[in-house]
């Protein structure tokens, strides 16, 4: 049974004006470094040159947060699990193979220790509301009360649906298509052939959108075929 | 009457149709979803709610705490490194 869309606005106004403006990749990251330059620094590094691993950290730290951030129960718990991944990969980094790329290794370890975190704190709220976020930047033009929560509340119920995806999705789509990486660059860092990449985003995005389909898309779900 | 070609075209669309909306496949294939997703409503609402989910997923980015790399780098400041638990060990 479809359920009706919160609210009084029809899904596909609500989805259109908040959506208004945001073609071009906001929030994304930096691109990702060459491998050869990033295997010259984990050298360093694995030599003890400290100044070396700052800048993987640099490279490497808000990428980490956003994947992290949709296996933690909060936004504190996503911080602690990334900057507790870089102590840790520091301390083990005569482990890692350099002839991988060093975020695949560094994810694993961020994703162990918010699930870790997330296990500590089982009480806790299931999903981080992004109620709170600052909005400003999310669209060129900016939109009035109405939009902006419209906006929030919109972001709430994709992030969510992100948060329930299998995991062995949940990292394409986040890095895909909110970090707005290249789909070569996303492949890369997480180790993963660009075939066997493009399948995990597809069935990623379609399951994704089964479970927004009735709020968000204004479709039928029960309409849908089952995502593959 | 939907002729074979349609049903092959649908396979082979539906496969697709992330690569589609991303751009990335090449000219033979873009033209023959093009024409599918015009053909076929399942595949044409589909290819217009993966674009919408996309564009709504571009709202999820950003939010980053602000001194997160600097705090990290602290941390990793105040552990030992690789060097140190080698000579340690």
């Amino acid at each position: 049974m479809p359920t009706a869309p919160p609210g009084g606005a029809s899904a596909a106004k609500l989805w259109g004006r908040a959506t208004h403006g945001s073609s071009k990749g906001l929030g994304s990251v930096s691109g990702v470094m060459p491998h050869a330059e990033e295997q010259a620094l984990v050298a360093r590094a694995k030599a003890g040159d400290r100044h070396a691993f700052e800048v993987l950290v640099r490279q490497n730290a808000d990428r980490l947060y956003a994947v992290v951030l949709r296996f933690s129960r909060t936004e504190s718990d996503a911080e602690e699990a990334a900057q507790e991944a870089f102590v840790r990969a520091w301390r083990s980094l005569p482990r890692f193979r350099s002839d991988s790329r060093f975020f695949t290794w560094l994810y694993r370890i961020g994703v162990n220790e918010a699930k870790r975190i997330a296990e500590r704190s089982p009480s806790a709220a299931t999903v981080v509301s992004v109620e709170e976020r600052p909005v400003d930047d999310i669209s060129d033009d900016q939109p009035g009360p109405q939009p902006r929560a419209e906006q929030s509340e919109l972001r709430d119920v994709l992030e969510q649906a992100v948060r329930r995806l299998p995991e062995k999705f949940r990292a394409p789509v986040v890095l895909r298509d909110i970090e707005g990486l290249s789909t070569t660059e996303a492949a890369e860092v997480l180790g993963l052939h660009e075939a066997a990449f493009k399948s995990r985003l597809h069935r990623g995005r379609m399951a994704l959108r089964r479970d927004v389909a009735n709020y968000v898309l204004g479709e039928d779900v029960d309409a849908l075929p089952a995502a593959r | 009457m939907l002729g074979p070609r349609f049903h092959l075209d649908h396979m082979f669309s539906r496969r697709r149709l992330s690569a589609y909306v991303d751009g990335e496949l090449d000219p033979d294939e873009r033209r023959r979803v093009a024409r599918h997703v015009e053909e076929c409503e399942d595949c044409g609402r589909a290819e217009r709610s993966l674009r919408r989910l996309i564009g709504g997923l571009r709202l999820l980015g950003g939010g980053r705490p602000p001194t997160l790399a600097d705090d990290a780098i602290e941390r990793v400041r105040a552990a030992d490194g690789p060097a140190e638990r080698a000579r340690s060990a």
